[in-house]
């Protein structure tokens, strides 16, 4: 004990001296609730200064690497186009072709809320625009049906997380760029678990309503020039996945590409076609698209110096071939690797554990010789979980702020989504085709 | 003297809002573009990745710079919220200080390694430009985050209320930890 701190003292250049060291200042910095950018560039720099003496220059270069990969730009593009479509008219347009349809049925408000959070998903890309967009819509209809509503805010908060699995994903992309791992296909494989999420809650939300059968009333069937109506107006917003996934499944685009197009299309269709926005509301939306991506990057920066220390320090290496996972089978490092991620989620922004464990991980998952596009999958699902279970995962907090309910109102639901969310994961782990059969049949595998 | 520096405050504002909307935009532009011009005409930018390289330099260090003059970072709030006023606002003070320090720091760093870019005389592949005169956009993004926190660190000094900026006040029961998500 005492020669162990007198190492960290002395700067022993140690695997375990190193990580204990830099993983305590981390968490201090972070319970004192410093910006975030604080706690992850000072332990790199007690690396840098008092274990291995690197010129402190580095962390500035690091930083720019950091945020150079061509493939981030679709990250602010996706944001923008997101806010744009959060300010018009295509989230209510998407939800009202789906309403027309299914809404009347037991069930059908919820599962109503569950699709368009999958569809605007795959328009937008941010679980936040999807909380608010869908979220303030459908919430209303909800409450006056008859629902409960700590189940309608669960609802809202979890199925707004399918966003992270459909393509357009931000989760996806920063994978990507941290693991070297093609996004194309990435968001291709996030499609099938996507829809089986979709599914599973939308049988939760059908079994619910039918235990509260007495207390919800059913919605009117809507008539046929109110569908023919509904379908007309979402023609349209229905071209968002038709670019985004057509154009990367058929190589036309890069994704960096479809986010800017769908961002060249959400003005288009906002300002010229539905006359809602003005010039003005395109400015706006490209300064708070500016200030949300700069939050974030600021940290892939900050973390691309620290995941550059630790790897020139050879430290996951070291600690990661002390827990043997050399011979374990992929199911056993699918497993260890999510469970990391939910508790580290769980605590800390889905991003900064990102930045953090996938360099950590990185050696053991190019040694396995598991397939980075399932580990890519498996990860951004966890991402999802964290960010919708408390104590601190930021839908809730994003739920707090925009419905105005108390912490525990926003929270009391949520028990059987996680449930569902973990049944997904063991789905994920033992039967990797639900992601990468799509995958494999788009890209000839 | 309070006017002018108030007057200062508005005008690098405006700046940096400008530059961040246009990066923001020009991104678009250069993006959809590029591939405009290889679908079309089989014909890419040369430039184009060069570019929004670039442009993302400006848009997270200029917009690092707006985001803590706003009062927006990413923080993990759990034990700061459940302190007494008092301690809060000590706790805030001491945050601020010590993340000027570290901003300025990083300024000065960034400002090392940009003449060190200068010195080796560094051209960018593509446009030939002096990439030194783009990065020193790093230094100057750091320097002004860290004026921000500098500003936050006063304005608490001087007023009963929590400042998170020159003019945030932190509300009750308002977290500022859901910005990024």
């Amino acid at each position: 004990m005492l020669e162990f701190l007198q190492n960290i003292i002395a700067g022993e250049l140690d695997a375990y001296v190193i990580s204990f060291t830099l993983i305590t200042v981390m968490i201090v910095l972070l319970f004192l609730s410093f910006p975030m950018i604080v706690p992850l560039s000072v332990a790199t720099l007690v690396g840098f200064v008092h274990f291995s003496d690197v010129p402190l220059e580095n962390i500035i270069q690091q930083m720019i690497t950091g945020i150079s990969p061509n493939a981030l730009v679709a990250v602010p593009m996706f944001i923008f186009a997101a806010d744009i479509m959060t300010r018009g008219h295509t989230a209510k347009r998407l939800l009202d072709v789906i309403e027309v349809f299914i809404g009347h049925y037991r069930g059908g408000l919820p599962i109503t809320t569950c699709i368009a959070c999958t569809l605007f998903g795959s328009v937008s890309g941010s679980t936040q625009a999807t909380v608010v967009s869908v979220g303030s819509i459908m919430r209303p209809k909800l409450l006056k049906a008859g629902y409960k509503d700590s189940f309608i805010l669960a609802l809202i908060i979890n199925a707004s997380d399918i966003a992270w699995l459909i393509p357009p994903s931000i989760g996806l992309i920063l994978f990507g760029v941290l693991a070297n791992a093609n996004i194309a296909e990435l968001f291709i494989a996030g499609i099938g678990p996507g829809i089986i999420l979709a599914l599973l809650f939308s049988v939760y939300c059908y079994v619910y309503s039918i235990y509260h059968e007495k207390s919800i009333t059913l919605s009117v069937k809507a008539d046929w020039p109110k569908k023919i109506t509904a379908i007309r107006k979402s023609i349209l917003p229905l071209g968002f996945p038709v670019l985004i996934v057509g154009g990367i499944y058929s190589g036309a685009f890069t994704p960096t590409e479809a986010a800017a197009f769908s961002v060249l299309y959400a003005i288009i269709l906002e300002v010229i076609i539905y006359k809602k926005l003005g010039f003005k509301d395109i400015i706006d939306s490209s300064l708070s698209t500016g200030l949300i991506t700069a939050v974030v990057f600021i940290l892939v920066g900050a973390g691309q110096a620290f995941s550059w220390y630790i790897s020139f320090e050879m430290i996951p290496q070291e600690l990661l071939s002390s827990l043997n996972l050399e011979n374990a089978s992929h199911e056993y490092i699918l497993f260890v690797i999510s469970v990391a991620f939910v508790i580290g989620c769980m605590f800390v922004d889905s991003i900064v554990v990102l930045l953090i464990l996938i360099p950590v991980f990185m050696p053991i998952i190019d040694s396995s010789g598991i397939d980075p596009v399932l580990v890519g999958v498996v990860v951004t699902l966890q991402m999802a979980i964290g960010s919708a279970t408390p104590p601190f995962g930021c839908d809730i907090f994003t739920a707090i702020a925009v419905f105005k309910k108390s912490y525990l109102e926003v929270v009391k639901g949520i028990l059987p989504f996680f449930l569902i969310l973990v049944l997904m994961s063991a789905i994920l782990i033992f039967f990797p085709d639900s992601a990468l059969f799509l995958r494999d049949l788009a890209f000839d595998k | 003297m309070k006017k002018v520096l108030e007057k200062i405050n508005t005008i690098t504002a405006k700046i940096e809002m400008f530059i961040l909307s246009a990066s923001i935009l020009l991104m678009m532009i250069n993006t959809t573009a590029n591939g405009l011009g290889r679908y079309l005409f089989n014909q890419s930018l040369y430039f184009s990745e060069e570019l929004n390289q670039f442009l993302m330099v400006s848009v997270t260090f200029i917009g690092f710079a707006y985001a803590v003059r706003n009062g927006r970072n990413i923080r993990m709030t759990a034990i700061y919220d459940s302190l007494s006023h008092k301690k809060k606002k000590k706790l805030t003070m001491f945050i601020a200080i010590t993340t000027a320090a570290l901003m300025f720091f990083f300024a000065y760093q960034a400002l090392v390694y940009v003449s060190h870019l200068k010195e080796i005389n560094r051209l960018s592949p593509a446009l030939q430009l002096e990439v030194y005169i783009i990065y020193i956009i790093v230094p100057v993004g750091f320097f002004m985050a860290g004026i921000q926190f500098l500003i936050r660190f006063i304005q608490n000094i001087f007023h009963e209320e929590i400042y998170l900026s020159y003019d945030v006040v932190e509300e009750k029961d308002v977290d500022m930890k859901d910005q990024s998500c």
